[in-house]
C-alpha cells in the first residue's frame, strides 16, 4: 500500500481537559507506522463512522475524539464520545495516541 | 451462592435475574444485569430494556457500601470484585486509594450534608481501577467511577500522569458528577458544564481539607496534586485559589484557566470549555470560603451544596449560581450576614454581579437574558 495519507486527530476532555492535538502524513510516519495505520483504518471501519449528533451522551471526564483522514481517494472526518468507540477502533485510536505521544517527546 | 451458572445464558427466566439483581452479591448483579440485558436486546424487547435497571442502582438499606474492580488493563467495566466494604486492604495501591476516597467522600457529605451516597439513597460505590492501557483519565460514567494508570506503558522518563487515584480530591471529584447527575443535572456544556466541574472540583477540594483537617486558609485550593508525574512543570492540575497557574510545561503547554469573568473563553472545544471556565466559579468559591474563614466545608461548603440540592437546574449558568448561593447563604445564616456578603464578594471578586433572585431588577435582568415575552 502507498500513497498519501494524512491524518489530523485530536483528543479533548478529560478530568485534566488537556488537548492532545498531532497531524501525521506519509512524509514524517516510518513505513511501520504507515502500514499499520492503513490496515487500522481499513480494519475499523472507519469510512461507515458518523459523527456523535447528541451532546448527552458525553459523561463528565470523559474524552472527545475527532480524526480526520484524507488519501488519494477518500476524505473523512469523524467525531466521537468516548463510549462510541467501538472495539474495532480502539486499537486505531491508540496507535494515534501513541504516536503522538511519541512526537511530543 | 455462586452467580455463574451456565442456565443463566440460556434457560433462566427474566424474572429470576431480575431477582438476582435486586438481591444478589455484587458480581451475581453485574453477572445477571449482562445477560438480561443481553437477551432483552437479542429479542429487540426495547420496553424490556428500559425497565431494567443497572444493579449499580439498586438501593437497599443506607450506608457506605463500596466496591472496587479492577478492568485489568481492559475496557470492559466494572472488572473482577477486589474489595467489598470492610474488607482489609486488596495490597492494590490504585485498589486501596479508590477504595479509601470514596469513603472519604461518603463521610463528608453524610456528616455535615446529611446525604446518604450519590443518590441520597444508599447507591453503592462503585469503583474500577486499571481501566485500558496508557489511560491518563478518570471519569464518571453515570454509574460508576472508572480510573486508568495514567502513561504506566511508557518509559519512566517518558511518562507525564501518574495513577488517578492517587489524588484523593480526583476521586471526591468524580463522585461529585454522580451527585450533580441526581440533583441539579446541570448540562455537560458551556456554563453550566462549567458549573457541573466546578461543583466536583469544590467538593473535591473539601474532601482533601476535610481529611487534612485544615482551614480555607491553611489549605493549598490544588486540585489533582501529584497527577502529573516528576516529569512535568506543574503542581497540579487546577488551581482553585490561582487559576491559570497550576502547570506550565514545554509538552503540556500552559494552564488554560480563567480567574475571572472577563477572560472567559468562548470555545466549542471541551464541550464549550467546560474544564476552562470552571475556573471562575472555583475561584468565587475560594475568595467565599476565605472570607468566611474556618473549615471551608461547614458554612461555604453547605451554601454550595445546598444549592446543587435544590436550586440549580439542568441550564443554570454562572449568574443563576452566583444569585442563588447568595439567596441559600441569605436563608441559612441571615439576610445581610458575613456569609451572604462573603458569597456576594466571592462572586463580584470573579467579575460577576449579584442581582438577587426575587428584586425588581434582578428580575427585569432575566427577563432580558431570556427575552421573556411576557415582560418585554
Amino acid at each position: 500500500m502507498s500513497g498519501m495519507l494524512i491524518i489530523d486527530f485530536e483528543r479533548s476532555g478529560g478530568f485534566a481537559g488537556i488537548p492532545v492535538k498531532a497531524t501525521f502524513s506519509d512524509q514524517v510516519l516510518n513505513e511501520d507506522e504507515l502500514n499499520d495505520l492503513r490496515h487500522l483504518i481499513e480494519n475499523s471501519d472507519f469510512l461507515l463512522l458518523k459523527n456523535s449528533d447528541n451532546p448527552d451522551r458525553l459523561s463528565p471526564d470523559q474524552f472527545l475524539y475527532k480524526i480526520s483522514v484524507v488519501t488519494t481517494v477518500y476524505s473523512h472526518s469523524v467525531s466521537l464520545y468516548e463510549q462510541e468507540i467501538t472495539p474495532g477502533l480502539r486499537p486505531l485510536i491508540r496507535l494515534l495516541l501513541d504516536i503522538a505521544r511519541r512526537s511530543k517527546h | 451462592m455462586h452467580i455463574y451458572n451456565p442456565c443463566l445464558h440460556c434457560f433462566t427466566p427474566p424474572h429470576l435475574l431480575e431477582r438476582i439483581i435486586q438481591a444478589g452479591s455484587p458480581e451475581q448483579k453485574i453477572r445477571a444485569f449482562k445477560v438480561l440485558t443481553t437477551s432483552a436486546a437479542m429479542r429487540g424487547r426495547r420496553q424490556s430494556m428500559f425497565r431494567i435497571r443497572s444493579p449499580f442502582y439498586v438501593t437497599a438499606e443506607p450506608g457506605k457500601k463500596r466496591f472496587v474492580y479492577d478492568a485489568d488493563n481492559g475496557s470492559d467495566l466494572p472488572g473482577k470484585v477486589v474489595r467489598r466494604e470492610g474488607d482489609a486492604p486488596a495490597g492494590d495501591p490504585a485498589a486501596d486509594e479508590a477504595y479509601e476516597g470514596a469513603g472519604a467522600t461518603y463521610d463528608l457529605f453524610m456528616k455535615y450534608y446529611n446525604r446518604d451516597s450519590v443518590d441520597g439513597k444508599g447507591m453503592e460505590l462503585n469503583s474500577t481501577v486499571h481501566y485500558q492501557q496508557g489511560y491518563d483519565n478518570a471519569f464518571w460514567n453515570g454509574e460508576q467511577m472508572v480510573y486508568g494508570d495514567g502513561d504506566e506503558d511508557l518509559p519512566q522518563e517518558e511518562r507525564l500522569f501518574n495513577r488517578f487515584t492517587i489524588a484523593e480530591d480526583v476521586i471526591a471529584h468524580e463522585l461529585t458528577h454522580g451527585i450533580t447527575q441526581y440533583e441539579a443535572k446541570l448540562a455537560y456544556w458551556e456554563q453550566s458544564g462549567a458549573l457541573n466541574e466546578s461543583f466536583s472540583d469544590v467538593f473535591g477540594s473539601l474532601v482533601k481539607q476535610w481529611r487534612l483537617n485544615q482551614t480555607a486558609s491553611q489549605a493549598d485550593w490544588l486540585i489533582g496534586e501529584g497527577i502529573f508525574t516528576s516529569n512535568v512543570k506543574g503542581k497540579a492540575i487546577r488551581s482553585m485559589k490561582e487559576p491559570g497557574t497550576a502547570y506550565d510545561d514545554p509538552l503540556m503547554g500552559k494552564d488554560p484557566q480563567p480567574a475571572h469573568m472577563k477572560d472567559y473563553l468562548n470555545t466549542s472545544a471541551d464541550n464549550g470549555g467546560v474544564h476552562i471556565n470552571s475556573g471562575i466559579p472555583n475561584r468565587a468559591f475560594y475568595l467565599t470560603a476565605i472570607e468566611i474563614g474556618g473549615f471551608a466545608w461547614e458554612k461555604a461548603g453547605k451554601i454550595w451544596y445546598i444549592c446543587l440540592r435544590d436550586k440549580l437546574r439542568e441550564k443554570s449558568g454562572f449568574r443563576d449560581a452566583a444569585n442563588l448561593t447568595w439567596a441559600v447563604a441569605g436563608n441559612l445564616y441571615g439576610k445581610n450576614s458575613n456569609e451572604q456578603k462573603a458569597v456576594q464578594n466571592g462572586w463580584e471578586g470573579v467579575g460577576i454581579k449579584i442581582t438577587g433572585s426575587q428584586g425588581f431588577w434582578g428580575r427585569l435582568i432575566n427577563c432580558f437574558r431570556f427575552r421573556c415575552l411576557v415582560c418585554l
